[in-house]
């Protein structure tokens, strides 16, 4: 080497770096640490299973840093797990990291080696970080950091990625172990077990399968080995020999299910003796004291319950104003707009009603979202959650749900979109997908503009405030009658869960960092923009197209005569009002208004959906829908709010009105059917109608956010599946409640 | 990729007392583990391990799952897998 421009990356440029630990461990703080505000959540290919990648700078390299989602052990059961291995042996796209960074609790040591010492079996060259070393030292516990790096044979940094003390440490201790690396000790297994490890091996070999360590020790010792499945041989052949070398280990007493454990604990236990002689010692008294009174038998549920009053309270409060002032950045800008197309009414309508629209109705879930999503995070972060999780286990097991499932669904009142995002802390892949599944039945924020609409049009008038309570009660609660069955269904019968275990650990409290808590947010809000944003803005075109087109030109003159005929015979205008007014239009704004709503109406009759909606509405004839109610309905299907301005502007009255309107209230209640048809003359709407309307809505899912978020968190079929099930189940229920009604009522 | 079937382990002197039959507070040793499926795996690493000291702390409001201390840290059971862990009173 004789010159070397400065420029020139050295030799060790950018290298990869994986951090591995526990749950509960503080990796994502130190992940942060590590990268800042160079990262971004993505997800693994082909799972569920976030990706945290981030980039940070070491003596002028920048290298690449991957934070595996935490996991207690190698044995692939979870998504998470599985991915955890996939990454460590570079099945992703990524090659196998340079190296890996563990992070452990030194307190938490003999439960978390474990994990460690599964990697070992990889032979990744690896730093030990042990992480709330500030725990150690206030406890004075006598903690032999010299014996720990002399038996596991890699460098032990202590840190307190909380306060950042030790981190500077961390990263000399990162570069240096980049340059000369070192790896973890590996378990001395017993010879039956070294036979039985080489047994598989070679069977592998003669079907030229090529397992290295670690995937040998993976089909040796777990029940379902997922590695397995990754490589390419003959199942029979695979299982033979698998279960041959198994039942020889037997023979010689040994437990394949059990050895690992049994081994890597054995080992753990005689490396503690050294390294933390007064382990026992060492439980949290402020977390025990804590649990005390949050999993108190009655003081427990009580504090829960009060908890989450304060959380929806919030989110509610403090999201309503955002949300208005998104809504009305969003009509501010088509105001602003508006006039700058007024040559091409086709660009014109599209960019309005169609792309600033569509982008608002994305926008407006952002601040239910951020605001639940930081409840959560500070939940989650303190401890709490796990005792939450706890104590409502009981009310979800029996639909083969778990207490997890509690706070995705209890969100999905307010949106089922930061519910369904919230279901990922559920960690049983079964549990978790039929959270999402019922989660859109839980009957959220955008629904109550129907039912207030129409409970104040049809039910209140008649009925009384007392009884318009309980409707709008009722319509809260059918969603979670219609998904309690529909979980047990799922469970039970179509995934056949035999109830999987729910094990938790309650990991002890600690205060939240709020830089975590930030960039969290950060990387959930820019994602939900970027995935759900792009697939609701483009059902919200298609929409906007199909209410739009045709446009026939001939229309609007026809409409604008039949208009001044009819204002003409009315004989409300004297000759010559009507006169001033055909010279000059503008001078009459509310008669133009009406005309303007006049032909908006007759343009969405003959619209692609206007059409679509007569050809429908014989669909919905059972539940009492005339073809107007249909094109609400179908024009609602991605985002139900839709539907009060699509009735305005069927009704002639305007897209701008709300459910509080009392004109539209008065103009639906005055509809009648046409002639020609069976029920010629009477009134469309009368209560079970307006009942069928509300069910409809309650149990349909008329949210394309919450579709494209489905089938980001779980898979297009799902997302789909769940899409005409309930739309299914709406349709059954709204006929249900007419054909009742009119029984009834 | 079909499952393997396992036998029993460890787990001879039945009816056993299990971990579910502790009273709150109560102390005992585990003794075995009735092995059934590779979720079993995650108990061992969570450290439900023959020889290993475990305690019953209480159980949930509504009576299921229960909190149990093992080394040094809480763990949330569900009966149903407690009722798997047989363990011997601390003489």
């Amino acid at each position: 080497m004789e010159s070397a421009t400065i420029s020139s990356p050295p030799e060790i440029g950018n290298k990869t770096i994986a951090i591995l630990g526990c749950p509960n461990t503080g990796k994502s703080t130190l992940f942060n640490r590590l990268t800042g505000l160079r990262q971004k959540v993505a997800n693994y290919p082909g799972v569920t299973v976030e990706r945290h990648v981030g980039k940070s700078t070491l003596s002028g390299i920048t290298h690449d840093i991957i934070d595996l989602p935490g996991t207690y052990s190698m044995a692939a059961e979870s998504p998470d797990e599985r991915v955890v291995i996939d990454a460590l042996e570079g099945r992703f796209s990524d090659d196998t990291p340079d190296l890996l960074l563990c992070v452990v609790d030194p307190l938490q040591l003999r439960r978390q080696l474990f994990l460690i010492l599964q990697a070992a079996e990889l032979g990744i060259p690896s730093i030990l970080c042990l992480n709330f070393w500030d725990r150690v030292e206030r406890r004075k516990a006598s903690f032999h950091l010299e014996v720990l790096e002399r038996e596991l044979g890699i460098p032990c940094i202590p840190v307190s990625a909380t306060s950042g003390k030790g981190l500077d440490q961390l990263e000399t201790a990162i570069e240096a172990a980049l340059e000369s690396p070192s790896t973890i000790n590996r378990i001395r297994w017993s010879p039956p077990i070294q036979e039985a490890l080489e047994e598989i091996e070679q069977g592998a070999e003669k079907v030229n399968v090529l397992l290295n360590r670690a995937d040998a020790l993976r089909i040796l010792f777990d029940a379902h080995p997922a590695v397995a499945a990754r490589l390419d041989w003959d199942e029979p052949y695979y299982y033979k020999l698998v279960q041959d070398t198994r039942n020889r280990l037997h023979q010689k007493a040994i437990h394949p299910l059990a050895a690992e454990a049994v081994f890597i604990n054995k080992r753990i236990d005689t490396l503690l003796k050294e390294v933390l002689p007064d382990e026992l010692g060492l439980s949290d008294p402020t977390s025990k004291r804590l649990d005390k009174v949050f999993t108190h038998p009655v003081g427990g549920p009580i504090l829960f319950l009060a908890l989450i009053f304060l959380v929806f309270q919030s989110v509610y409060s403090w999201a309503g104003p955002i949300m208005d002032l998104i809504d009305g950045a969003k009509v501010w800008v088509q105001d602003i707009i508006e006039p700058l197309f007024a040559a091409t009414p086709i660009v014109q309508s599209m960019v309005v009603d169609g792309i600033i629209e569509g982008v608002g109705s994305v926008l407006i879930f952002l601040p239910q979202i951020l605001i639940l999503f930081f409840f959560i995070t500070v939940l989650e972060d303190t401890g709490y959650m796990a005792r939450a999780a706890f104590l409502m286990d009981k009310m979800f097991s029996w639909c083969g749900l778990n207490g997890k499932s509690f706070v995705p669904l209890i969100s999905s009142y307010a949106c089922a979109i930061p519910g369904i995002m919230a279901a990922r802390t559920i960690e049983d892949p079964k549990s978790r997908l039929t959270t999402i599944f019922v989660a859109p039945f839980m009957s959220c924020s955008a629904r109550l503009p129907v039912y207030v609409l129409l409970i104040g049009a049809f039910i209140e008038p008649v009925y009384g405030a007392f009884w318009a309570g309980v409707a709008l009660f009722g319509m809260h609660i059918v969603g979670l009658l219609i998904a309690a069955p529909v979980a047990w269904f799922m469970n039970k019968v179509m995934l056949k869960s035999k109830g999987q275990p729910f094990l938790m650990e309650l990991p002890s409290y600690r205060f939240p960092r709020l830089p975590d808590i930030g960039l969290r947010l950060i990387a959930q809000g820019a994602r939900f923009v970027r995935e759900a944003g792009t697939i609701i803005f483009s059902i919200t075109i298609v929409i906007w197209a199909l209410l739009y087109f045709p446009r026939p030109v001939a229309l609007a003159e026809q409409q604008t005569q039949a208009f001044i005929t009819e204002l003409d015979q009315a004989g409300t205008m004297t000759a010559q009002e009507l006169a001033a007014y055909l010279e000059a239009p503008e001078s009459f704004p509310e008669l133009e208004q009406s005309l303007q709503d006049r032909i908006d109406s007759a343009y969405i009759e003959q619209s692609v959906m206007g059409r679509l909606g007569k050809l429908v509405q014989p669909v919905f004839a059972l539940a009492g829908f005339d073809w107007k109610i249909t094109v609400g309905v179908l024009s609602s299907f991605p985002a139900r709010e839709v539907i009060i301005s699509t009735m305005g502007v069927i009704y002639s009255l305007g897209g701008d009105v709300d459910a509080e309107s009392g004109d539209l209230r008065a103009v639906m209640a005055n509809q009648v059917w046409p002639e020609g048809t069976a029920k010629a003359g009477q009134r469309v709407f009368n209560i079970p109608v307006a009942l069928a309307i509300m069910v409809f809505f309650a149990l349909c899912q008329q949210c394309g956010a919450t579709v494209a978020i489905m089938s980001r968190e779980l898979n297009n079929r799902w997302a789909f599946g769940s899409f005409f099930f309930m739309t299914g189940v709406a349709w059954l229920g709204a006929i249900l409640t007419y054909q009742l009604g009119m029984l009834f009522i | 990729m079909a499952d393997i079937p396992y036998h029993l382990f460890a787990c001879q002197d039945t009816p056993a007392l299990t971990l579910a039959d502790l009273n709150a507070n109560e102390s005992a040793e585990i003794r075995g583990i009735d092995l059934e499926t590779g979720l079993d795996q995650r108990l061992m690493a969570l450290g439900f391990l023959p020889g290993q000291p475990v305690r019953y702390l209480k159980r949930s409001p509504f009576k299921d799952p229960i909190l149990v201390e093992i080394g040094s840290r809480v763990v949330s059971i569900r009966k149903s897998e407690a009722q798997r862990i047989v363990v011997g009173r601390a003489e």
